[in-house]
């Protein structure tokens, strides 16, 4: 009878003891996870902030009532919402893509301080769409910057560079 | 009976052994983790404060009276360069004047665009059609910050005088770092 308590009480202390590596393992591989859930990383960046604020002032090569009175960036895009024409009877978002495609491209060179890619989005309001302008590939480390102005309803400028 | 008691005593020992070996590797787990934290925390900030830092200097630099598009470009705007009066400042007999000013050793000026990737120096003779404007050098430091601005100016078309804004890039490379 004494022997088969004693046998007893030896099994339960052997669950207990699984139990607990049990819970280190655990406890491990939530360790694991964190470390690689920290390598994906993003945040907002003066550099991209400073470089929407000079887009939006960009003079571009599409005007309005004359040959001289140019659109800027910020008018160009209303424009191009509104499907409105240019002075010269170019489409405005023609016009829009081709100098938004270049100044990126100008700008943000792929290689670059590891830059990998980049995707710019114009967003009308809140949800009637807007224009994508993409390059090289997306990965887990990025840098964001938005903008926004009110011209006939809000618009949203959000660049991301993938590093 | 006596070696049964013996035994079960070593089975206590190992059992506590085990137990202490866990519970120590739980601590350094759990430190560990809270070292990843902390560190990808610390990097992330470090970074961003270096950025602001270099951005705030850049910035300061851009809406100085004697780079500033002020009004004379349409409204005030930030981080906006009038190219006029900065080709005007970057001659010789004027910047020399301002060499031990702000406390930079170079200061540059890359239009990015529109440009054909010319690279060519601005003078009076070229410009507008050109792409670096070398507004100071007094030897360069090795180490360089640089943001974007706005290089705006007074166009003409066919004889009509009209503002127009280029994309640039305002590069700096501080006196006292080397």
């Amino acid at each position: 009878m004494k022997q088969f308590f004693l046998k007893k009480r030896a099994q339960e202390e052997m669950i207990g003891f699984v139990l607990i590596v049990l819970l280190v393992m655990i406890i491990f591989v939530v360790f694991l996870f964190i470390s690689g859930s920290k390598n994906e990383e993003s945040y907002e960046s003066s550099e991209i902030s400073s470089f929407l604020e000079s887009l939006k002032i960009y003079t571009a090569s599409c005007g309005d009532s004359s040959e001289t009175d140019f659109y800027s960036i910020t008018e160009l895009i209303a424009e191009c919402r509104d499907n409105q024409k240019c002075y010269s009877g170019e489409n405005s978002c023609e016009v829009l893509d081709s100098e938004i495609g270049g100044i990126l491209n100008q700008s943000w060179e792929m290689g670059i301080n590891n830059l990998k890619g980049y995707s710019l989005e114009i967003i009308y309001g809140e949800s009637e769409g807007g224009l994508n302008f993409e390059e090289g590939n997306t990965t887990s480390f990025s840098r964001i910057g938005t903008t926004s102005f009110i011209r006939g309803g809000k618009i949203t400028i959000s660049l991301t560079n993938f590093y | 009976m006596k070696i049964q008691f013996r035994k079960k005593g070593q089975m206590k020992i190992q059992q506590m052994a085990f137990m202490l070996l866990a519970v120590t590797l739980l601590f350094v787990l759990a430190g560990m983790a809270f070292l990843v934290i902390k560190m990808g925390d610390l990097r992330e900030s470090a970074q961003l404060a270096k950025e602001r830092d270099a951005n705030l200097l850049i910035l300061k630099l851009a809406n100085s009276p004697e780079f500033a598009c002020g009004a004379s470009l349409g409204n005030p705007k930030t981080g906006c360069i009038d190219e006029d009066k900065i080709m005007i400042l970057s001659q010789e007999k004027n910047i020399n004047k301002y060499k031990n000013f702000w406390g930079v050793s170079k200061i540059e000026i890359r239009r990015l665009y529109p440009s054909e990737n010319k690279k060519v120096i601005c003078n009076i003779g070229n410009y507008p059609n050109c792409e670096i404007i070398g507004v100071l050098e007094k030897g360069e430091s090795g180490f360089s910050s640089s943001n974007f601005v706005s290089l705006c100016r007074k166009a003409s078309l066919n004889g009509e005088i009209y503002d127009k804004c280029d994309i640039a890039r305002l590069i700096i490379w501080p006196e006292n770092v080397r």
